[in-house]
């Protein structure tokens, strides 16, 4: 293959479900070589510490599962100063939506830094705005720790469930090719099924101590995200952009929007077409 | 995955500490910095361009350590060789004003 990129990255994929794939940079030419070097030295460096150079030798590629990093999707905003759904939360950057710059495909080598900047000066002057309005003492002293799922578990704190092994039966849900780049409705149910238990295990008896306690919010995280991307691929049937659903593969119109998911433990989806309709009026 | 952190270049700043993201390093009473949580390292490079003296060595390949050793790393001139790529100088970033990507976008 000539070119793996845009259209073809499917094809890329199916080859790396089948066995190793190789490449090499052998269409720069020598000025393009230099101006790529000096322009990504992030992206030579690797090779010069293997000891390879990719201009003529064969290195092996894999693609990675970015997740929001990158992608799309996130914490949806809901005013013009990055509020949300939740009152004194405010997003910026990649853990902000951003489809409504992106769309359904990836805002990376594209909009994203202007993005994480631009929004975290509206988040920030929002927050900063919030608080001022609640200063006092009266405000201190009620504040508390909102925060359950891997801190304060619903039921009672168990060793046999670690952070480690929450976030290794996540990505075995949400990072092979063949479960998600290439989507299938039955694939999908069989992945939110398994999610679920996790993220039942998790809510009921994850919980650290100490440091550890980062860990296991973030196993937390992880688990509550990685059910609600798979129960919105579900929900999506239809194929767009990043989301591939091999049994149905066409675009379909009643799809041409968003999907917000609304609650942690129960949540629901609902389609966002009320905003494309406010942004065109 | 981070591998090396040279006694000899180190001069115990504790700034690779405080940079890394994934909370990698302890630091020491009197002493250089330790690799305390490897299997937790990124690959992210962050605590080698921000060592002001070139003391640290991420190895490219973020699965695991490759066991490379500081006299290897040495004889190939691989410590501080992110930073130099990037242009950074005595901890401070610069270099951008070298990047010919709209060179290239022009010769598209
Ligand atoms: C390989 C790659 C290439 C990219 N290329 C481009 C490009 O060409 N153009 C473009 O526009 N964008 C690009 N992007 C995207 C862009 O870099 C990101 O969108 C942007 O950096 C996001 O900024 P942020 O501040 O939202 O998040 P981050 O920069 O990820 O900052 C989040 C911070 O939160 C910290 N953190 C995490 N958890 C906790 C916690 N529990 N407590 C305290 N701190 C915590 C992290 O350590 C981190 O410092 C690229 C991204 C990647 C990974
Ligand atoms: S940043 Fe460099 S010099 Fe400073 S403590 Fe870390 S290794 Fe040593
Ligand atoms: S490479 Fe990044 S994650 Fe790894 S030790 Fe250095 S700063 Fe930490």
């Amino acid at each position: 293959m000539r070119n793996g990129i845009g259209d073809r990255e499917e094809e890329v994929a199916r080859a790396l479900i089948d066995g190793p794939v190789y490449a090499r940079l052998d269409q720069a030419e020598p000025a393009l070589q230099g101006w790529l070097r000096q322009g990504q030295p992030n992206c030579f460096v690797p090779y010069d510490r293997v000891g390879i150079d990719p201009f003529s030798e064969l290195f092996r590629i894999t693609l990675r599962a970015e997740g929001t990093v990158r992608g799309t999707g996130g914490i949806d905003i809901v005013s013009d100063d990055c509020a949300t759904g939740v009152p004194g939360l405010y997003v910026a950057g990649d853990a902000a939506s951003r489809e409504m710059m992106t769309g359904a495909v990836s805002g990376g080598g594209a909009v994203n830094s202007s993005w994480a900047l631009a929004s975290g000066w509206w988040a920030g002057k929002g927050a900063s705005t919030h608080a001022k309005r609640r200063t006092g003492k009266a405000f201190r002293s009620a504040v508390q720790s909102l925060g359950q799922a891997g801190l304060r578990p619903a039921s009672s704190a168990s060793a046999d469930i670690s952070a480690s092994e929450v976030i290794e039966v996540v990505r075995s849900e949400v990072t092979p090719l063949g479960k998600n780049f290439f989507r299938t409705g039955e694939g999908l149910e069989k992945s939110g099924e398994r999610l679920e238990s996790v993220w039942r295990d998790v809510r009921d008896h994850l919980q650290g101590e100490g440091l550890d306690r980062v860990r296991t919010r973030e196993a937390a995280s992880i688990a509550a995200a990685g059910r609600w991307s798979v129960a919105a691929a579900l929900h999506r049937t239809e194929s767009r952009g990043m989301h591939r659903r091999t049994d149905l593969p066409g675009k379909s119109p009643a799809f041409a929007h968003r999907l917000v998911i609304t609650g942690v433990d129960e949540f629901r989806i609902a389609g966002a077409p009320e905003r494309l309709a406010e942004l065109a009026s | 995955m981070i591998e090396i952190v040279s006694a000899t270049r180190c001069v115990e700043c504790d700034i690779c500490v405080k940079v890394c993201p994934a909370n990698v390093f302890d630091a020491t009473d009197n002493g250089v910095p330790v690799i305390a949580r490897q299997e937790d390292c990124q690959t992210c490079f962050l605590c080698e361009i921000y060592c002001p003296t070139d003391a640290l060595y991420v190895a490219e390949f973020a699965e695991g350590p490759t066991g490379i050793t500081e006299a290897q790393a040495d004889a190939r001139r691989l410590f501080g060789s992110y930073a130099r790529a990037l242009g950074w100088k005595r901890g401070k970033a610069g270099g951008s004003e070298f990047d010919p990507t709209h060179r290239i976008r022009v010769a598209q």
